[in-house]
């Protein structure tokens, strides 16, 4: 039940738009909602719980541009080479007689700060091939490779345009995203992830974190007219939020 | 077939009962005639109980018997500020509990907070009995919103012992706005302003296709209509010092003459500008008896209160940023509690949200009418409606330092999960120690203590290396679960999240055995 597709689990179509999602979501909860099964016995309760559960982790993820895959906000540990979690059935817990002076205590940040002064900074170049890099002398086949290469990423990049013209945001952010990561000192892709994002959190009633994103964008290509656009519309209406749609599932992340 | 459920507000000075008929909620009244019931338990001299108005007739008399606002106690610990506090001004006593908690000595028996309400609670539950004509065995009880995991849980005790199944606990303002809205249908942001007799609530909820969503809950469980009395009474103490040489804090009965007089008085300024306070044969000085004679002005009552009317702008700035909204978004403010009565307070809301609250609702039944309409969405009368809560408060685990980690955060919408993943602190680190916390506190101990559980047989590694996935589930009645998961070995081990403090399961049954 935990794997279940966010669109599947509010049949809803991949590309619904956050008001569809959220009437979706009020209909299904109004059906749902835990309260409802009051009165049957425990494990029905606990299973309507859990039914609630993915419906709501569907709706958010569905409507939140989250920068990160699934579960990844979640740890706080840069993820580790470690073995897979086998979620193993509860066991009992140990009484606690242990005084509370000696206890070993839980440490997040401490542990955090250690690890990133041991870890080493991952390179930044892998996979660029783009103008900052000075390539070594190439040989035709490298040269036809690169040539291949750019001409698949510009298809993608075409499609990710269109993604965005005609509003399909995800989508758009999805391919940018790739491109962006395959070639990250490419300024375009990067500079159009950053302003699609900025829209997907407009269009969440996000302005704050919209605006953020715009001037990211223009970060990469000051010359982005789309950005600049979006940016002065919304520092001219104050960051204000827009009615009967401001920040609706804002509250189900809060940081 | 299953019986109806009841919706009972147990306030901090009245309680009130309603049900569903015919899909609208409907206050009952008592056998006197009234829409609501004092909430006062006494135990006269010779053993017998009485509740309500028959108690509250004897509070003069019988002052150290009677006790009046257990909401202000239920749930706290003896040593916490606010019980300290509050142990100073009632006539009645104070004492610790063999596991800390606040209980109430009577004569020679210590009572327990949940074993009053349970009087009060069992009073409501006959009064609904005597109207429907037919057994009730389940309740909707309301708490205010910034009542903790504790508090609740005893409360929920309270019903226990009172034979009530309670099938939910619901927020009063929430209520409120269920009660509201169920009767408008309408699309719209509601914040539900809460003044009662010990606690304030604002809530900010919005209605949307038959659902309430709360947006977000601020609040102080320690400010109500009891502490302007207080001030009021602090004031009339002082006076009388002045200018008798006498001191009546030690007066047991003079102490609850001028609780009385200065309620009278507070909800008489309601309505007029000024009114008189009078207490004759109040104490006796050494030339005879003396009397306390004095007008009282709407104004100085006002300039009285002031810090407290003030102290109520806080929270709503607070559940306004947590909503993120403006005043100007919302679109009707309802006033509940008694005290919204005050001109002062009620001018305040309007300082506060920029328009006049909506009329039509009634402070001291709109609760108890809201609980009705949750029985009936759980009884299944109602199904185009439903109600998504939140948690008042941040719900973490303590770190090194003493610091809160928080892993749910306050008005995090309910039923939620959510889960950190945390680090050993010592090499070789065989256990972790999962302390769970509630409060909006930096620091842990600045929070209320929920419950502890141990992790062990952690494989050896160096400090920061072994990883424990704490999850927390809080389900749709605010009950909390913790897991807590080692990835590498795929040791987990969980405990679900029971008040630390409270009375032991067979402290209730005994005492819901003791019932008549």
């Amino acid at each position: 039940m935990q794997k279940a597709e966010p669109a599947a689990a509010l049949a809803v179509a991949r590309d619904a738009s956050p008001d569809e999602v959220r009437a979706r979501f009020l209909a299904l909860v109004k059906v749902f909602h835990p309260h409802r099964f009051a009165r049957r016995p425990s494990d029905i309760v606990r299973l309507a719980n859990e039914v609630f559960l993915l419906l709501r982790r569907a709706a958010q993820r569905l409507s939140e541009p989250s920068t990160a895959a699934a579960g990844d906000r979640i740890a706080i540990l840069p993820a580790a080479a470690s073995a897979p979690a086998t979620v193993a059935a509860s066991v009992a817990a140990r009484a606690s007689d242990i005084s509370p002076a000696t206890q070993p205590r839980l440490d997040v940040d401490a542990a955090l700060a250690r690890r990133r002064r041991n870890r080493s900074h991952p390179s930044t170049t892998n996979g660029g091939q783009a103008s900052t890099a000075t390539p070594p002398p190439a040989s035709p086949e490298t040269l036809e490779k690169v040539r291949r290469r750019e001409e698949e990423q510009k298809g993608r990049f075409d499609t990710a345009m269109e993604d965005l013209r005609r509003g399909r945001l995800p989508s758009a952010r999805v391919a940018l995203r790739a491109l962006a990561a395959e070639s990250p000192s490419a300024r375009p892709y990067r500079a159009y992830l950053h302003y699609v994002t900025g829209r997907m959190h407009e269009s969440a009633g996000r302005t704050s974190e919209a605006i953020v994103e715009y001037e990211r964008a223009l970060g990469f290509d000051p010359d982005l007219d789309v950005a600049k656009q979006s940016r002065a519309a919304l520092n001219g209406a104050g960051a204000a939020e827009p009615a009967g749609g401001a920040g609706r599932f804002g509250r189900w992340f809060r940081k | 077939m299953a019986g109806r459920i009841i919706g009972i507000d147990l306030g901090t000075t009245n309680s009130c009962v309603a049900v569903l008929e015919g899909g609208a909620p409907v206050v009952i009244h008592n056998q006197e005639g009234g829409r609501t019931t004092p909430s006062m338990v006494s135990w006269t001299p010779s053993g017998e109980v009485v509740v309500g108005s028959a108690s509250k007739r004897q509070m003069v008399t019988n002052p150290s018997r009677t006790v009046f606002g257990v909401k202000r106690l239920i749930g706290r610990r003896f040593d916490s500020p606010q019980v300290g506090r509050l142990a100073a001004t009632l006539p009645y006593q104070i004492v610790p509990a063999k596991n800390g908690d606040a209980w109430v000595r009577i004569g020679d028996r210590d009572v327990s907070p949940q074993e009053v309400s349970a009087n009060v609670l069992r009073k409501m539950k006959q009064i609904a009995e005597d109207y429907l004509g037919e057994e009730v065995s389940e309740a909707i009880v309301t708490v205010p919103a910034y009542f903790d995991e504790v508090q609740r849980r005893a409360t929920r005790d309270a019903g226990a012992i009172a034979q009530l199944e309670v099938r939910s606990i619901l927020n009063e303002p929430t209520a409120a706005a269920l009660a509201y809205g169920v009767q408008k249908q309408t699309e719209q942001k509601l914040a539900v302003f809460d003044l009662g007799g010990g606690t304030f609530d604002i809530s900010i909820l919005a209605i949307e296709s038959g659902v309430f969503e709360v947006l977000a809950t601020s609040g102080d469980t320690d400010l109500g209509g009891d502490d302007f009395d207080r001030r009021l009474i602090d004031r009339m103490l002082e006076e009388f010092a002045l200018a008798h040489g006498v001191d009546l804090r030690t007066d047991a009965v003079a102490l609850q003459r001028l609780k009385e007089a200065a309620e009278r008085a507070k909800i008489e300024l309601s309505s007029s500008l000024t009114t008189e306070i009078n207490l004759p044969f109040l104490a006796s000085g050494d030339g005879g008896p003396l009397h306390l004679l004095r007008e009282l002005s709407r104004g100085e009552l006002e300039g009285i209160c002031r810090k407290l009317i003030d102290g109520l702008e806080g929270p709503c700035r607070q559940a306004l940023s947590d909503a993120q909204m403006e005043a100007a978004d919302i679109d009707q403010v309802l006033l509940v509690g008694g005290m919204t009565r005050m001109p002062a307070v009620a001018s305040k809301v309007v300082d506060i949200f920029g328009k006049q609250p909506s009329k039509g609702v009634n402070p001291d039944e709109i609760v108890a009418m809201g609980a009705a309409v949750q029985s009936g969405m759980m009884g299944g009368e109602l199904v185009e409606v439903v109600l998504l809560d939140v948690t008042p408060h941040a719900l973490g685990v303590r770190v090194t330092g003493d610091r809160m980690a928080v892993v749910i955060p306050a008005n995090t919408t309910i039923p939620t999960r959510e889960h950190k993943v945390f680090a050993t602190t010592d090499d070789d680190q065989s256990y972790v120690v999962i302390e769970v916390y509630q409060g909006q506190g930096e620091r842990a101990s600045d929070n209320r203590f929920l419950g502890r559980f141990v992790l062990g047989d952690l494989p050896a590694r160096p400090a920061g290396r072994v990883r424990v996935d704490v999850s927390f589930t809080l389900d749709a009645d605010g009950l909390l679960e913790v897991t807590a998961l080692e990835s590498e070995s795929g040791r987990a081990a969980s405990v679900k999240i029971e008040a630390a403090s409270g009375l032991s399961p067979a402290e209730l049954a005994r005492l819901a055995a003791a019932q008549p």
